[in-house]
C-alpha cells in the first residue's frame, strides 16, 4: 500500500497527463457519436426498415472485439488518435443508437395522438413532445457510452493515443501491480464520476444542457486536435509499455544517455509496422526480431551499454546432463554459431516466409555443416522445452536435430510453454531437461538479485553469465551451457534512410540529434 | 360551425372502416356517434380533423372543404379530446393548457387570461395549474384534458370516449358539468362513445354506426321509439328499460293516469320528473306521488308502470 502511494506520488505529473488525455479521448469520441447517434435512433424510430438497419449493424460492431477493431482499422488511419476515436465513437454508437429509438418508440401513443391532434407539426413533435419524453431513456444510453468509452480507451494506449492504459499495459507486461493499479483504478473511478455526473446532469433544464454540450464539445475538440497533433519532437519514438517502465528500459536508458525525449506508447506487435509506415521514426525492439530485416531497419549500437544483455544460451538440469554426459558435447556444436544476423533471418524464415520451424532449423545446420540424420534413438529420451514465440521454437528444433544426430538419445521438443516462469518449472521439476534462455531474463526473472549486484553486472555479457549461472546451480540445480552467440536485447531501430539522412549511426548519435532538437 | 360529411368511405386491407357515410352536425349541437367497437365511429371522428385521410367523399367545415386546408392548421381550431387525455406528461397542467394557444402565437398574456376563465369554467383548482399530470386524480385529468382542447376556443370539439377511462361516479359527475359548462356552450361538438347512457345525456342528436355503416340518426327518443331496423332495435335491447325510464317523463304519461285525489302523505312531483326518478322516489316512500301539472294526477308504483305499458302500446 505504501509503496503504491510512492507509485502514485512518483508518477503525479504522467498520472495527471495520462488522466487528461484519458477524458480527452472519451469526450472527442462521446459528442460525435451523440451527433450520429441521436439522428440514427430519432430515423430508425420512423423507419422500421432503418431501425433493422442501424440497431443490428451497431450491434455487431458491439461484438467485435475492440482490439480487433483496433487492428482493422490501423491499416486505414495509421496509428494514434484517429483509430482510437474511432473506435470509441463505434462502441459508443450502439447505446446511443439504441436508447433514443426505445425512448422515442416507448412515448404513449395517447401522448402522440394529441400531439398530433393538438396541431403540431412532424418537428414540433420532435422536439416538443418526442425528445423530452425520451430524454430519461437517452441519457441513460449516454452514461452506458460514456463507462464503455473510459473502459475502452484504457485500449488506446496499445495504438499511441496514450490515457491510462499506458500505466495498465506497461503494468501487465511488468507483472508489475502497482503499476496496473496506478491506471485501473482512476479509470474505474474516472467511469464512477462521469457516470455520476451524467446522472446528475439529467436533471438540468435543457437551456442550460445545451451549454454543457456546447461547453464539451469545444474541451473536446481541442483534445482531439492536441491528440491529432502531439506537441513532440522532430523524430517520432514509439515504445512498448514494458519498456517504458522496466528499469533497464526507458528509465536506464535516460541514465546512461541523458536524453529525455517525449514518447509515445504503443504495442509490441504494432510498432515494427509503425515504423514501416512511416508513422513512427524510432522504436525500441528486440534485436533478433524477423521485421527487422523485413522491414530493412538500422539497429542503433548501443554503444555506452546501457542495455543488459540477453545472450541466449541453454540452460539444463544437472541431473540431466550427469545422465547423460554426451549432451554436454552435442549442445555444445551449437556454441558461439548463431550471430545476431543469422537468429534474426531464422526468424525473418519462419515469421515472414512461413518456413515451419523444423525446416529452418534444419536447414540452418545443413548450412553449417551440422546436420546428422537421426541416430539410434535407443540410449533414453530427453525432452527440450521452449517458451511460446518463434525465437524459442526454433531453437528448440535446432537442439532436437543435434542432438537426434549427434547422440544415441531420442529428443522431444515440447514447445509454448508459455514465459519463463512456466519453462522454467517444467525444468525444476523434471518434465524437460532443457530449454533456451537469455542471461539477462535468469538474472531479473530466476535469480532476482538485489540492486546492487544488478549494478555491478551491468553491461558485462561474461558476467551476468556468470552469475547467473553460479546462482541456478547452487540454488536450482540448473546450469547455464556456453551462449549460442546471439544476444536478444532491447534495441533501438529506424528506417535506414531516414537514419543515414540524419547521420545517425548509434544511440550516442540519437542523444546528440534529440538534443540539437 | 356546422360540419357536413358526404360519401365518406374508407378502406383498410381486408375491412372497410366507413362506407359512404352522409351525415350533418348543425352548428351548436353536440352529436354522439354510438356504436361497437369496429363500427367506425373513431375512425369517423379523426376524419374531421385529418388525423386520417378518407378515400373518397368529401368533409365540409362552415361549408369549408378541409382537404383545401393544412392539417395543422385545421386541428389547432378544431378541439380534441380523447379517452387517455393525452395530457403531456412532462408538462405542468398550465403548460399543457398552453400548448395550442402557443402554436398559435397567442401572447402570454392572453394565454393567462384564457387558462384562468377555464379554470373557472371547468372548475380547476389554480393550484393544479403548476403540478404535473401524473400528480392529478382521474377526474381532474379529464377536466385538465378537456380545458386543454379548449384552450384557443375552436369552434369545433371532437371527443373520442373522453369519460371512459373514469369509474362511474366521477364519469357521471363530469359528464354533467361538462353538459351544462358554460365554455361548451355554442360549440359544434361530436361525441364518439360506446356507452349508450352517455351519448342519452349528452347528445342532442345521436347516430348510431355499425360496421362502417349509419343504421339511424335522430333524437334519442326517435331511436328509441321508432327504430329504423331491427338492427337499431336490437342495439338498445339489452339497456331498452333503462334508457326508456329515464326518458320518459311524468308528463309523457299523464293520460294514462287516473285523476284521483291524492292521499294527505302524496309526494309532489313536477311533470319533467323522469319516470326513473319517479319509480325510486316511490320505492322508498311507499306512497303516492301528486303530479302538479294543469290537471293534476296522481301515481302510486303500478299506476306508473300501467302507464308506462299503454304508452309503449300507442308507439
Amino acid at each position: 500500500m505504501q509503496s503504491f502511494l510512492a507509485f502514485l506520488a512518483e508518477q503525479a505529473p504522467v498520472l495527471a497527463r495520462q488522466t487528461l488525455t484519458h477524458l480527452g479521448l472519451t469526450f472527442a469520441s462521446l459528442l460525435p457519436a451523440l451527433a450520429l447517434g441521436i439522428p440514427l435512433g430519432i430515423w430508425s424510430a420512423r423507419s422500421p426498415a432503418a431501425a433493422r438497419l442501424w440497431l443490428s449493424l451497431s450491434s455487431a460492431l458491439q461484438t467485435v472485439p475492440s482490439i480487433a477493431l483496433l487492428g482493422v482499422l490501423i491499416p486505414l488511419l495509421g496509428i494514434g488518435a484517429a483509430p482510437a476515436l474511432t473506435v470509441l465513437l463505434l462502441y459508443a454508437l450502439l447505446p446511443v443508437i439504441r436508447n433514443t429509438y426505445t425512448g422515442i418508440r416507448e412515448v404513449s401513443p395517447a401522448v402522440l395522438d394529441a400531439a398530433q391532434g393538438m396541431g403540431m407539426t412532424r418537428r414540433q413533435m420532435l422536439f416538443q413532445v418526442e425528445l423530452p419524453l425520451a430524454l430519461p431513456v437517452l441519457f441513460a444510453g449516454i452514461r452506458t457510452a460514456a463507462v464503455i468509452n473510459v473502459g475502452v480507451a484504457t485500449l488506446a494506449a496499445y495504438i499511441g493515443a496514450g490515457g491510462l492504459g499506458e500505466f495498465i499495459f506497461g503494468g501487465i507486461a511488468l507483472n508489475n501491480p502497482q503499476m496496473i493499479l496506478a491506471g485501473a483504478i482512476p479509470a474505474a473511478l474516472l467511469a464512477l464520476l462521469l457516470d455520476a455526473a451524467l446522472a446528475w446532469m439529467e436533471r438540468w433544464p435543457l437551456r442550460r444542457l445545451r451549454t454543457a454540450v456546447l461547453f464539451l464539445g469545444m474541451l473536446a475538440a481541442a483534445t482531439a486536435f492536441r491528440q491529432a497533433f502531439p506537441p513532440q519532437g522532430r523524430l517520432r519514438i514509439a515504445l512498448q509499455p514494458e519498456f517504458v517502465g522496466r528499469s533497464d528500459g526507458l528509465p536506464g536508458l535516460r541514465r546512461v544517455y541523458g536524453f529525455d525525449p517525449p514518447v509515445v506508447v504503443l504495442s509490441a506487435a504494432l510498432m515494427y509496422d509503425a515504423l514501416a509506415a512511416g508513422e513512427a521514426d524510432l522504436v525500441c525492439g528486440d534485436g533478433t526480431d524477423g521485421r527487422i530485416r523485413a522491414y530493412d531497419l538500422l539497429l542503433l549500437e548501443d554503444d555506452r551499454h546501457a542495455f543488459p544483455p540477453y545472450e541466449a544460451a541453454v540452460l539444463a538440469r544437472q541431473a540431466s546432463l550427469e545422465q547423460h554426459p554426451e549432451l554436454r558435447e552435442a549442445i555444445g556444436l551449437l556454441a558461439g554459431r548463431i550471430t545476431d544476423t543469422a537468429m534474426a533471418a531464422l526468424n525473418y524464415q519462419t515469421d515472414y516466409e512461413k518456413h515451419p520451424p523444423e525446416q529452418v532449423a534444419r536447414a540452418f545446420l545443413e548450412r553449417e555443416g551440422l546436420y546428422h540424420p537421426p541416430r539410434s534413438g535407443k540410449a533414453g529420451k530427453v525432452v527440450v522445452g521452449s517458451k511460446i514465440f518463434t525465437e524459442q521454437f526454433i531453437l528448440a528444433h535446432l537442439l532436437v536435430q543435434l542432438i537426434e544426430g549427434y547422440t544415441e538419445l531420442d529428443a522431444e521438443a515440447k514447445t509454448g510453454l508459455g514465459g519463463t516462469q512456466v519453462c522454467f518449472e517444467a525444468l525444476r521439476r523434471g518434465d524437460i531437461d532443457l530449454y533456451p534462455e537469455y542471461s539477462g531474463t535468469g538474472l531479473q526473472v530466476i535469480v532476482q538479485p538485489g540492486p546492487a549486484v544488478l549494478d555491478s553486472l551491468r553491461g558485462d555479457p561474461a558476467a551476468v553469465l556468470a552469475y547467473v549461472d553460479a546462482q541456478s546451480q547452487r540454488r536450482f540445480g540448473a546450469e547455464w551451457l556456453e551462449p549460442l552467440g546471439f544476444n536478444n536485447t532491447y534495441a533501438f531501430m529506424m528506417r535506414k534512410p531516414q537514419a543515414a539522412a540524419l547521420g545517425i549511426r548509434t544511440l550516442s548519435d540519437l542523444a546528440r540529434y534529440l538534443e540539437s532538437e | 360551425m356546422n360540419i357536413q360529411l358526404r360519401g365518406i368511405t374508407k378502406r383498410y386491407p381486408g375491412h372497410t372502416a366507413v362506407e359512404t357515410l352522409d351525415l350533418d352536425i348543425a352548428e351548436g349541437e353536440t352529436l354522439a356517434l354510438i356504436g361497437g367497437s369496429g363500427s367506425g365511429k373513431t375512425t369517423t371522428l379523426r376524419m374531421i380533423n385529418r388525423l386520417i385521410e378518407p378515400d373518397s367523399g368529401s368533409i365540409r367545415i362552415g361549408g369549408q372543404d378541409i382537404r383545401t386546408l393544412d392539417p395543422p392548421a385545421l386541428r389547432r381550431r378544431t378541439g380534441y379530446v380523447i379517452q387517455q387525455t393525452g395530457l403531456f406528461p412532462h408538462l405542468t397542467v398550465q403548460d399543457n393548457m398552453a400548448v395550442v394557444p402557443r402554436l398559435l402565437g397567442w401572447p402570454p398574456a392572453q394565454i393567462q387570461r384564457r387558462i384562468h376563465l377555464l379554470c373557472e369554467a371547468l372548475r380547476i383548482d389554480p393550484a393544479w395549474l403548476r403540478r404535473y399530470p401524473a400528480q392529478l386524480s382521474g377526474g381532474q385529468q379529464q377536466r385538465a384534458g378537456l380545458a386543454r382542447a379548449l384552450a384557443a376556443d375552436p369552434p369545433v370539439v371532437l371527443m373520442d370516449e373522453p369519460f371512459g377511462a373514469l369509474d362511474p361516479l366521477t364519469r357521471e359527475d363530469i359528464r354533467e358539468e361538462f353538459r351544462q359548462s358554460e365554455v361548451l356552450r355554442g360549440k359544434t361538438i361530436v361525441l364518439v362513445t360506446h356507452d349508450i347512457q352517455e351519448a342519452f345525456t349528452m347528445g342532442r342528436r345521436i347516430a348510431l354506426m355499425d360496421q362502417g355503416r349509419l343504421l339511424q340518426c335522430g333524437a334519442p327518443q326517435e331511436l328509441l321509439f321508432q327504430p329504423a331496423s331491427p338492427a337499431v332495435a336490437r342495439f338498445f335491447e339489452g339497456q331498452a328499460f333503462g334508457l326508456y325510464l329515464s326518458r320518459l317523463t311524468l308528463g309523457d304519461l299523464l293520460p294514462w293516469l287516473p285523476a284521483l285525489p291524492p292521499g294527505p302523505d302524496a309526494l309532489p312531483a313536477a311533470p319533467h320528473t323522469s319516470l326513473q326518478q319517479a319509480l325510486s322516489l316511490l320505492t322508498r316512500s311507499g306512497g303516492q306521488l301528486r303530479i302538479t301539472a294543469a290537471s293534476p294526477r296522481t301515481a302510486d308504483f303500478q299506476t306508473l308502470l300501467h302507464a308506462a305499458g299503454q304508452y309503449r302500446l300507442t308507439r
